[in-house]
């Protein structure tokens, strides 16, 4: 399977925005060369009129190499598209670069390009002053600005990895020099430097330059790298043209800190002292940076809003403050619509949020949609949120400003919660196509120890919140009269294991739920609803008349206030729920449960 | 030491992508005359991949001196021994 499948198939049906849209998806940074070539072969064919129609801005640009530039455009227009470019490239002959930004007759100009790159390398750097040196390439770049009035984005020098004087070759020193005047000359508009010092270093200075390739092809960067060369390319080129992203849009819950506030309480919660929750940290102080040259956050988080809140007032490990977010949503809608809610109020378009989540529903949710947002596919180990996010490169800029670095502060002052009532995106058919599978059934002894741990530790959905021992949830699954179910869930994108547990007894003609709980991990997705019908259709096969539950209200439970209201209980006197069940209705419900019955209706 | 027929199967996966030809199907005999498109570009490609593949490493005179797909099996098979 190839990263671009989807994007191919889409095109074999003659799908050409589709196709745009799922190679726009952010590229894997993992997908090799030879795949990304395949898939730049797929972005060639999707015409420009659509790229246009799909919002992108289209760019003239004009590639002069000093030396081997075929495999570039294409990869380079690849990635524009992630990039919001609709690139048109102009590649001048091969080590013409002189040539052709000296001659006002040259091709380059006929083209009229909106950016230049001068795709140079360590050896183009000549023996003389650093100073002339840097002279030399404003120069050139002062020539394009005057003739062309275009973007000029410029390869800095990529130190080699060989050094005959060792760590006092001099070779070294000068380019580090050259590449700091450059640095200073480009400041103020005059260049765009694409810092390949570093991007080198990222990605390693041996792997970075193949001599092979350079003595049979004169290819300065190795082709197993090129492709991370082109999102650094197109991140510079999206920053030029106005298309980096503004604010960062981050999930709470296993995100920011390690654990669950709503369940584990703000005090339990992993920040710092593990290695795990240093690592949570660490990415808070990322996320500080980022904020302190103007990158807005903004938090978008399932939880009660106090919950959410309370960590930030009571956990002094916080890097983060409430004061750097420019906007905060905590509630149980889906978060397609917060980040609707976010944009408005932010006066931003979805095309300037990106998205960090550390659950991969949420992010398929946001993906269908929001396409317009860049969705970060934060990985499993915290450790590496940092350097997922920032490999990405979304939010570049062509300069900072003080009135960057005060925008936060801005959006802060003004900030009080709108109300999110936008019209609601088609759940069930999002719902539909998770392709989500349950297994319900009583409790086994396999499960005994997760239902404990669930009992013992479910805050939020848990309508009685009443705890069990393990041995005591091993006598209620062999107790004759009482009823337990325990759902496990999985769908295309994972697994979710056992999320919900459910025990109920009959006593007389009424079917009694004594608990019921479930992860709040899985809100949304019409479990609650599987675990009704199963209840119904537990309670009428014992004959029962009626179903019946109670809801003990805590301190962290009101999310389930109203959930037998929902399902057309009635309340009596006492507090007691309660469904005739020869009026009870089963629901739809977009899970296979084994049953064969996708979505069941009465 | 990889089978013949695998060794086989994984190359000329990597021809098709290399050429954007699913249907291409590739024999010993196969040059760079044949395939339409075999340029210096596309054997750098075709290295690329199938040192990739093979995890193998050609050598700078090998890369210009593989010009059909019987030295192309025959070196990759050698390299790993």
């Amino acid at each position: 399977m190839s990263a671009f499948d989807a994007a191919k198939e889409r095109l074999a049906a003659g799908d050409g925005p589709g196709a745009l849209a799922e190679l726009r998806r952010e590229l894997p940074g993992a997908s090799d060369y030879l795949a990304q070539t395949a898939g730049a072969r797929l972005a060639a064919k999707i015409t420009a009129d659509e790229k246009v129609r799909a919002g992108l801005t289209p760019v003239r640009l004009a590639i002069l190499g000093s030396s081997t530039t075929a495999q570039l455009p294409p990869l380079l227009a690849l990635h524009g598209l992630a990039a919001g470019l609709a690139l048109e490239i102009h590649e001048a002959t091969f080590g013409s670069y002189r040539q052709e930004i000296l001659d006002p007759g040259s091709a380059l100009y006929a083209f009229k390009p909106q950016a230049v790159l001068l795709y140079v390398n360590y050896r183009d750097a000549e023996d003389g002053a650093p100073e002339a040196e840097a002279e030399r390439w404003a120069g050139l770049w002062k020539v394009l600005r005057d003739r062309a009035a275009c973007a000029v984005l410029m390869n800095g020098f990529d130190v080699p990895a060989e050094r005959p004087g060792g760590n006092l070759d001099a070779g070294v020193a000068r380019l580090r020099r050259v590449n700091a005047l450059l640095a200073e000359r480009a400041a103020g508009g005059a260049a765009l430097l694409i810092d390949c010092d570093h991007l080198s270093g990222v990605v390693g200075k041996e792997r970075w330059h193949d001599a092979r390739f350079w003595h049979d092809a004169k290819q300065a960067i190795a082709p197993t790298v090129l492709p991370r060369y082109a999102a650094e390319a197109a991140a510079v080129l999206k920053a030029a043209f106005g298309r980096s992203r503004k604010c960062l849009v981050l999930d709470l819950d296993n995100t920011l800190w390690g654990g669950v506030v709503g369940d584990d309480g703000a005090a339990a919660l992993e920040l710092g002292e593990t290695a795990r929750g240093e690592a949570f940290l660490e990415f808070q102080r990322y996320l500080k940076a980022l904020a302190s040259r103007g990158v807005l956050l903004a938090v978008c988080s399932k939880n009660e809003e106090a919950n959410a809140r309370e960590p930030f007032a009571t956990r002094s490990e916080m890097i983060l403050k409430l004061s750097d977010f420019s906007a905060f949503v905590a509630n149980w809608e889906d978060k397609a619509t917060g980040l609707r809610a976010i944009a408005a109020k932010l006066n931003l378009g979805l095309d300037a949020l990106a998205f960090a989540d550390d659950t991969p529903g949420e992010r398929e949710l946001v993906r269908r949609f929001c396409p317009e947002v860049a969705v970060v596919d934060l990985p499993e180990d915290p450790a590496d949120y940092r350097r997922t996010l920032d490999a990405l490169r979304l939010f570049e800029t062509v300069s900072v400003s003080d009135e960057d670095r005060g925008r936060a502060a801005h959006f802060a002052a003004e900030a009080e919660r709108t109300s999110l009532r936008n019209e609601a995106p088609d759940l069930a058919s999002f719902l539909r196509g998770l392709e989500m599978r349950a297994e319900a059934a009583a409790f086994r002894e396999s499960d005994v120890a997760r239902v404990t741990q669930l009992v013992n530790k479910t805050n939020q959905f848990n309508l009685t919140t009443r705890r069990y021992t393990e041995a005591e949830v091993r006598a209620l699954a062999a107790e004759p009269s009482a009823w337990t179910l325990s759902v496990r869930l999985r769908d295309r994108l994972g697994d979710y294991g056992l999320i919900s547990a459910v025990i109920a007894r009959k006593r007389g003609d009424d079917f009694e739920i004594d608990t019921w709980l479930m992860s709040c991990r899985v809100l949304g997705r019409d479990v609650e609803k599987l675990v009704y019908n199963r209840l119904v259709e537990a309670a009428r096969a014992a004959g029962a008349k009626t179903l019946s539950g109670r809801y003990i209200p805590t301190a962290k439970n009101g999310l389930v206030k109203n959930l037998f209201g929902t399902m057309g209980f009635s309340a009596d006197k006492e507090g007691v729920w309660r469904l005739p069940l020869a009026k009870a209705v089963l629901s739809e419900v977009a899970i296979d449960d084994g049953a064969g019955k996708a979505s069941r209706a009465a | 030491m990889m089978e013949p027929e695998k060794l086989h199967a994984q190359l000329e996966r990597i021809f098709q992508s290399v050429f954007d030809r699913q249907d291409l199907a590739i024999e010993d005999a196969l040059t760079a005359a044949d395939i339409d498109g075999w340029d210096s570009l596309a054997q750098i490609n075709l290295v690329v991949g199938a040192e990739d593949a093979f995890k193998v490493r050609f050598a700078t005179a090998e890369i210009k001196a593989l010009k059909n797909v019987g030295e192309f099996k025959r070196l990759i098979a050698a390299k790993l021994g």
